[in-house]
């Protein structure tokens, strides 16, 4: 456990603060220098048992690296720490810093963030030691890693939930079955959005972190990058803008000036089992609004009154029925009101400037 | 001044109009209402740059909410003593019914709009409420009821939603709104500048502070009210008179 935890920490503090180690120089005769390594874990029955007793394989595929983004390196240029053979066991992490850092000479993509992982909660939990943590082979994959934009990379948008999913099962479990799930997984709708559209990538914070993109107080701004646009909004058959509407709540309102407390966009739509209203599973589908409202902390003990009448109301929609019209009337209410008012004054204020004001308190 | 009058009593410069508990009456729903309306206004206006400033300076939105609801609360304590004090002392009877909208002030409204068009020369003979006073009276006291009423229902809407419809709260949040913002108008400009602001009266009418008019004045604005306490056949010394108990 030590030893790992200083990989850890070597892997991370190390790298990124100090110089590089020099990168391997690109081999023409990186097949030829596979062959020696595949004595070994060319064969599908190589493997190892771990010291909890399981079982480990130690089968590499090697055609699945020469596909890779990475087919024109050999072994050792990742798994540097191979000096002899047989080599004793078990290896170094990988350590993807080796190549991917600003201006390396070997052409490997730089827009990496580490700086963004090491701050993000897979990073610090990494670095406190946390094996179950993700490092970038977690997510992006070992020997086969491919481009984001190659539908069968394992951090292409569509495959980005199952990726995540190998960890956080039961999330993933409520994002399939939602209508973001669906459309991507099932239709291939690439609008709908991947785990990452929400969370970001390499920077994911913790919801309950307010830096987070899916923090209370974030939430509307992540959801608004969709449905804030009527556009888009009405190309999914919501009919009114529900980032604008709620904004004009008090729920919208207190959240905007850094309420915790009160509701945003998940508290009532799930964060992740989202549904459109008319789905009986939805939460805020009327039937199950009443639990939803009353969720505690919140308006406990919630009635079937509160699916009484809409929600996301635009008072100047005619489609809001009596919140329309009450909401008109109390304008022309309001505007007349202050007419008569300014006209009084200012048929006064003509009388008196013009005639004097009849005595005043110029006597006194 | 008193050169065309003829009369044995010598006439003061000033008589009291308000007695000690109207003035205290005043000063409370002033305070309270330049409160709610400056912490209402805060959420009224919550997207603009005046609704983030007034939160900003009431200290967050929760602070804006509990400063709200301590004044409503005082509100609400200040209607029940004015209603106590009009029902139950003859001082304040007497007030409320020299308050009562007659059929004479809507003569007395059209004789108003007559002078200010200039189709008459002189200022309608007013008693101890004018017909603009009477509106403010009753605007100030029938919107603070109904901020009072539908306030209570979105400060305790838990409890209110156990009765009535999601709809209603709505309407209810939208009535409160622009009630509100109505009532602001009518106290804080136009209130505000019959009292103070006109020509005459500016800078400050100094009767909320000392419950005092001009006689001048009185006689002016408040024409019979000012025969019944110095020409008519009234007994002096004030007990009957509006002016007289304090």
């Amino acid at each position: 456990m030590r030893r790992l935890l200083a990989l850890a920490a070597a892997f991370f503090v190390a790298d990124l603060v100090t110089a590089q180690a020099p990168p391997p120089e690109p081999n023409g005769n990186a097949a030829a220098a596979a062959r020696q390594c595949n004595i070994c874990h060319g064969k599908q029955e190589f493997k190892t048992v771990r010291p909890d007793g399981s079982v480990r394989p130690l089968f590499v595929d090697e055609a699945a690296i020469r596909d890779s983004v990475h087919g024109k390196w050999q072994c050792t240029d990742c798994h540097a720490d191979v000096d002899k053979i047989p080599h004793p066991a078990p290896l170094a992490q990988v350590n993807c810093q080796r190549c991917h850092f600003g201006g390396n000479p070997v052409g490997a993509p730089e827009r990496i963030n580490y700086e963004g992982y090491v701050k993000s909660v897979h990073g610090r939990l990494r670095l406190a030691g946390n094996t179950k943590a993700p490092l970038c082979q977690d997510c992006h994959g070992t020997h086969g890693i491919r481009k984001h934009t190659d539908p069968t990379s394992r951090v292409n948008k569509a495959q980005v939930p199952s990726t995540c999913g190998r960890c956080h099962v039961e999330i993933y479990a409520d994002y399939q079955r939602s209508t973001h799930g669906q459309s991507l997984l099932t239709k291939g709708n690439l609008d709908a959005p991947s785990c990452t559209d929400c969370h970001g990538e390499h920077s994911i914070l913790a919801p309950k972190e307010t830096a987070s993109d899916v923090s209370a107080t974030n939430i509307p701004e992540t959801c608004s990058h969709c449905h804030g646009s009527m556009a888009f909004n009405t190309k999914y058959e919501i009919p009114i803008n529900p980032v604008k509407t709620f904004k004009h709540t008090f729920h919208g309102i207190a959240n905007e000036l850094g309420s915790k407390k009160v509701a945003q966009c998940a508290s009532c739509h799930t964060a992740h089992a989202v549904l459109p209203a008319a789905d009986p599973q939805s939460s805020v589908n009327p039937a199950n609004i009443p639990a939803t409202c009353g969720k505690s902390g919140c308006h406990e003990g919630a009635n079937a009154n509160y699916a009484r009448g809409r929600f996301h109301i635009d008072p100047t929609n005619r489609d809001s029925g009596i919140i329309y019209w009450v909401a008109l009337f109390f304008k022309i209410l309001t505007i007349s009101t202050l007419a008569a008012l300014l006209v009084h004054i200012l048929l006064d204020l003509v009388k008196k400037l013009r005639h004097g004001h009849a005595g005043g308190h110029h006597g006194e | 001044m008193s050169a065309d009058r003829d009369s044995r009593r010598p006439i003061p410069d000033q008589v009291r109009r308000f007695s000690a508990t109207e003035l205290a009456q005043h000063w409370v729903l002033m305070v309270t209402l330049t409160v709610l309306a400056l912490t209402g206004l805060a959420l009224f206006a919550a997207d603009t740059w005046l609704g983030r400033t007034l939160i900003a300076a009431e200290g967050g939105i929760e602070a804006r909410g509990t400063i709200h609801r301590v004044a409503a609360v005082a509100l609400m304590i200040l209607t029940g003593w004015h209603f106590l004090y009009v029902v139950f002392t003859e001082r304040g009877h007497g007030q409320l019914m020299a308050m009562r909208l007659r059929a004479s002030d809507v003569r007395g409204f059209g004789r108003l709009v007559a002078y200010y068009l200039g189709r008459i020369e002189e200022l309608p003979e007013f008693g101890r409420f004018t017909p603009l006073q009477k509106l403010q009276y009753w605007g100030a006291g029938i919107g603070s009821l109904m901020m009072i009423a539908t306030g209570l229902v979105l400060w305790f809407h838990t409890a209110a939603m156990m009765v009535v419809p999601k709809w209603v709260f709505d309407v209810t949040t939208i009535v409160h709104g622009y009630e509100g913002l109505i009532l602001f108008a009518l106290l804080f400009g136009w209130h505000v500048y019959i009292v103070h602001l006109s020509p005459g009266n500016f800078p400050m009418q100094r009767t909320f502070l000392d419950g005092k008019i001009s006689v001048e004045r009185l006689r002016r604005e408040h024409a019979r009210e000012y025969r019944e306490l110095f020409e008519d056949d009234v007994t002096p010394g004030g007990a009957s008179g509006p002016g007289g108990a304090e």
